[in-house]
């Protein structure tokens, strides 16, 4: 068995950086709701995703000043909940006990845990992969919490720490196989920094900032996300989906972000143009009308969702889309065309 | 003079007799359907803290629209029937899109959308005043709408009540048909479900205007 780590990519989180060891799926997939992550096996792509249930996890037996070890599991439990909760997805998780052994080590186990990392200073949290080899099975994936921060448990959030529940929903977003949403909004600071002014997915690769437990909650985009990978019965035939592609003077762009948005429920859903020709889909959508917005992906780092080598477009105005897109039940809109103009 | 009015005004009393007691009725004519709105929905994001920010502004509405009714009665008292419709609508969606954070141009993106309405109801007529017979009436329907392409039907329940006019002329052939003549009505509709983004019950005003002949 290998760690499979094709390309390093930085996430970022507030003032942050969780760092993951995989690379994504850059190919456009017949209807996905999110980036996902994918790696090759002996010539074979696998799409990241646990292929039995229930997904076992360990917690290590450290302790921070505020934290136990049973206040850090409860917490992930919790979080493990929200994910296990959504109706239209499909899965389920067990604690399995403590362990000795830290998030990140090769025994097999999936680990959460904290592990002090002072020199990744603006890292939170990181979750990784064990790949088997041969089968391309997914054989472990470790979250670790960085315990040079501050960390709290508090029900109601605490000023100037590090929410674990929040912080645990987003990462096993990553450890379930979901990669990151873009649907936020943030300004550059002088300083060079991001702060986040406001976000619409657990997945959103910047938190919102310490004390904030307002990730606690899933999203429409999250919900869509983990449905798709993970669909219940029913979930494929009961919404649908719409593609199409971006174009700016008549040529398709890679990583435009796409947003679905419902005006009959507020809710929205995004995904990228994923290929030369700037073809995209968004799935998991309620059957009806969608308003299509399309921006570049200019409110976090671009080696956020993609590699850096990757040919990812920024250069355009935001647009809304002059038609609402039906999305029919079980079935996709059909091919949309979103054109836009350079900035 | 008093034998000439009554020579004048006898084929009137015996085509009225005649244009009321006809059983049936088939009519065929125009529907304008008001716009229905469906309110603002604004995409909003969370904020730390767990406030929202609102990133832009959604407002629906279910365009006004002409289209096309027929309808068929049948008489079962004397002032009283019952009557079958239907009505067909090409309408749209239209949402207007404003107040986007980014500084994107307020938008109106557009879906048409194929309305029928099935209706069944009552059709009560008032006393008649020369060739004019007032009428009130009410029923409910099915409603169903149509997305774009068809790729999705929708459907729901409708509500009416109204108020009109006939105006009556004797036929040309009097075997056949009793009595042709054309007929206006005001009614207020009440949609529930179809491409609404609830089941709150939406009152929509709508017209009709039809030509009608009775057997």
């Amino acid at each position: 068995m290998t760690r499979v780590v094709p390309r390093r990519s930085r996430l970022f989180r507030a003032a942050c950086v969780a760092t993951l060891a995989l690379f994504l799926v850059a190919q456009p997939h017949p209807a996905s709701a999110y980036l996902k992550f994918g790696y090759e096996v002996n010539a074979t792509s696998f799409t990241l995703k646990w292929r039995t249930m229930p997904v076992g996890y360990y917690v290590s037996d450290v302790s921070l000043p505020g934290v136990t070890q049973s206040q850090f599991q409860a917490a992930a439990d919790t979080a493990f909940k929200t994910w296990a909760s959504v109706p239209t997805a499909s899965l389920s998780y067990q604690f399995m006990g403590f362990t000795r052994n830290l998030p990140g080590d090769d025994d097999g186990r999936t680990t959460l845990g904290f592990r002090s990392e002072p020199s990744l200073d603006r890292v939170l949290a990181s979750t990784s992969y064990l790949v088997d080899g041969v089968t391309g099975d997914l054989v472990e994936a470790d979250i670790f919490f960085n315990s040079a921060f501050a960390w709290s448990v508090a029900p109601a959030g605490e000023r100037g720490r590090w929410d674990v529940q929040t912080i645990a929903l987003h990462e096993i977003g990553h450890l379930l196989g979901l990669g990151h949403s873009a649907i936020g909004e943030t300004e550059q600071l002088a300083t060079g920094g991001r702060r986040v002014l406001s976000t619409g997915a657990v997945m959103f690769p910047i938190a919102l900032g310490s004390g904030d437990i307002a990730g606690r909650t899933l999203q429409p985009d999250d919900i869509a996300g983990i449905s798709d990978l993970y669909p219940a019965t029913g979930f494929n035939r009961e919404t649908g989906s719409v593609s199409g592609r971006v174009t700016k003077d008549g040529r398709g762009i890679y990583g435009a972000h796409v947003v679905a948005f419902d005006p009959r429920a507020g809710e929205m859903v995004g995904n990228f143009s994923l290929d030369a020709n700037g073809q995209f889909s968004i799935a998991g959508l309620r059957p009806g009308p969608h308003v299509l917005r399309v921006e570049p992906l200019d409110d976090a780092d671009t080696v956020s969702f993609f590699s850096a080598a990757d040919p990812t477009d920024v250069d355009f105005k935001a647009a809304f889309l002059d038609l609402l897109v039906i999305v029919p039940k079980g079935g996709d809109s059909g091919p949309v065309e979103l054109k836009v103009v350079p900035k | 003079m008093a034998a000439v009015l009554a020579l004048v005004l006898l084929p009137g009393v015996a085509f009225a007799q005649s244009a009321e007691s006809a059983r049936f009725e088939v009519s065929g004519g125009l529907r304008w359907f008001g716009p229905s709105g469906f309110g603002t929905v604004a995409a909003n994001q969370t904020v730390l803290g767990g406030g929202t920010r609102r990133v832009f502004s959604s407002e629906t509405t279910l365009d006004g629209s002409m289209g096309a009714g027929t309808s068929v009665s049948y008489r079962v008292a004397r002032a009283v029937r019952v009557e079958a419709a239907v009505a067909y609508n090409p309408t749209g969606l239209s949402t207007r899109l404003s107040g986007d954070v980014e500084g994107v141009a307020n938008t109106v993106a557009r879906a048409p959308v194929t309305q029928f309405l099935f209706e069944g109801g009552l059709l009560v007529s008032g006393r008649r005043r020369g060739p004019v017979t007032p009428f009130v009436t009410g029923g409910a329907g099915y409603l169903r709408q149509l997305n774009d392409g068809r790729t999705l039907v929708e459907t729901g329940r409708s509500y009416f009540a109204g108020a009109g006019l006939y105006y009556v002329r004797a036929s040309a052939h009097p075997r056949r048909v009793k009595a042709i003549g054309a007929r206006v009505d005001l009614r207020a509709v009440f949609l529930r479900d179809g491409v609404a983004p609830d089941s709150t019950i939406r009152g929509v005003p709508a017209v009709t205007a039809a030509l009608f002949a009775r057997f």
